[in-house]
């Protein structure tokens, strides 16, 4: 029986972890070394590996997006973190104009590792610009890998894989997934970025979903079955690159795909 | 303009002429995320949601959530019970 944990504890988990293995990985961001520790992803982080590896920063947005790529080119793996994804709408001349092409237009320099997280979903008063789900607009930018997992296993694996990756990685953490519990091996392990997962098996239609629709739509699935129709519910995980073949073929399969965001 | 597009586009140019009905999305609407939970709670897509367009597809008639058995757990912005306060 593998150890269950919470999603918020397997980022924290895989973020140590990476810390661990490989001294060139540091963390930064407003509010990483605060007592809450970004819903407690980061909790415990900077009295292990010290301030300058853990490290807060002001609000400087796109300043410090620059900062953090240019650690990159002489060898460092940030991992920069924002409290809230229309936060880092200010970022996204660096992101875009700079992480995502860097190995495109000078590959010699090889490419810019940096996992930015980004967190997205609702929440009582948070209103219109703090609650946005604009994923969408970053799977629009080529260089970038886009990355939503919906369960503590995926949020582990595809964390490491995100921080192992040579080129800048968007990993979207909805807020209401970060309590959930699930398996979580405790070694270091890595998810494939770029493969979709079927959750569960039907024969009648297929759901498409991302990140925290992922569960409501296995919750429907449930619904379904109690009148007698079997749902396929299928996980993409990564939007960008996308897993066609494993939606095609499920869809082929069921011909009639419902499509969650 | 959403996620959603993409993938019916996807599905749409590769198995367009073996689609039993036309596929559905079910997203936020194109409007602005809201601050108050009683605006929350018809903004926000949920299970008997995903359940209804399902059921569309297949010709089947439409099901409140307490036809489905779904549980209601009030207002669709807080995440559960233990909640007290602002995030």
């Amino acid at each position: 029986m593998t150890r269950e944990i919470r999603y918020s504890e397997a980022i924290l988990e895989a973020t140590d972890q990476c810390m661990e293995q490989d001294p060139r990985v540091y963390v930064i961001g407003l509010g990483v070394t605060d007592p809450k520790g970004i819903f407690g992803t980061t909790l415990g982080l900077e009295a292990k590996y010290g301030a300058k590896r853990v490290m807060d920063m002001p609000a400087s947005e796109n300043a410090m997006t620059g900062v953090a790529i240019g650690s990159t080119l002489v060898g460092l793996h940030p991992i920069i973190t924002h409290q809230r994804v229309d936060f880092a709408l200010l970022t996204l001349d660096q992101i875009i104009n700079n992480a995502s092409k860097w190995h495109y237009m000078f590959g010699a320099s090889g490419g810019v590792p940096l996992v930015i997280r980004l967190i997205i979903g609702r929440g009582w008063g948070q209103g219109p610009q703090h609650s946005q789900s604009i994923q969408a607009l970053f799977g629009h930018i080529p260089g970038l890998k886009v990355i939503m997992p919906a369960t503590p296993h995926d949020a582990k694996g595809l964390f490491v894989a995100a921080v192992e990756d040579d080129n800048p990685v968007i990993f979207f953490e909805h807020r209401w997934l970060h309590n959930i519990h699930g398996p979580v091996p405790e070694e270091l392990y890595r998810e494939p970025i770029g493969r979709a997962r079927v959750m569960k098996e039907g024969k009648d239609v297929t759901i498409v979903a991302t990140s925290h629709m992922v569960l409501e739509s296995t919750h429907a699935s449930e619904a379904l079955a109690r009148d007698g129709i079997e749902a396929e519910v299928v996980d993409v995980r990564t939007i960008k690159p996308l897993d066609t073949a494993c939606i095609l073929g499920s869809v082929e399969k069921n011909r009639a795909p419902d499509c969650r965001r | 303009m959403g996620f959603g597009a993409e993938v019916l586009a996807i599905v749409a140019e590769e198995l367009f002429g073996g689609l039993k009905c036309p596929p559905r999305r079910i997203a936020y609407p194109d409007a602005y995320t809201p601050s108050s939970p009683s605006m929350a709670n018809s903004y926000y897509p949920r299970v008997v949601d995903i359940v209804n367009a399902a059921r569309e597809m297949m010709g089947l008639p439409q099901k409140s959530e307490d036809e489905l058995g779904i549980p209601r757990d009030g207002p669709l912005d807080i995440p559960d019970k233990s909640f007290t306060g602002p995030f």
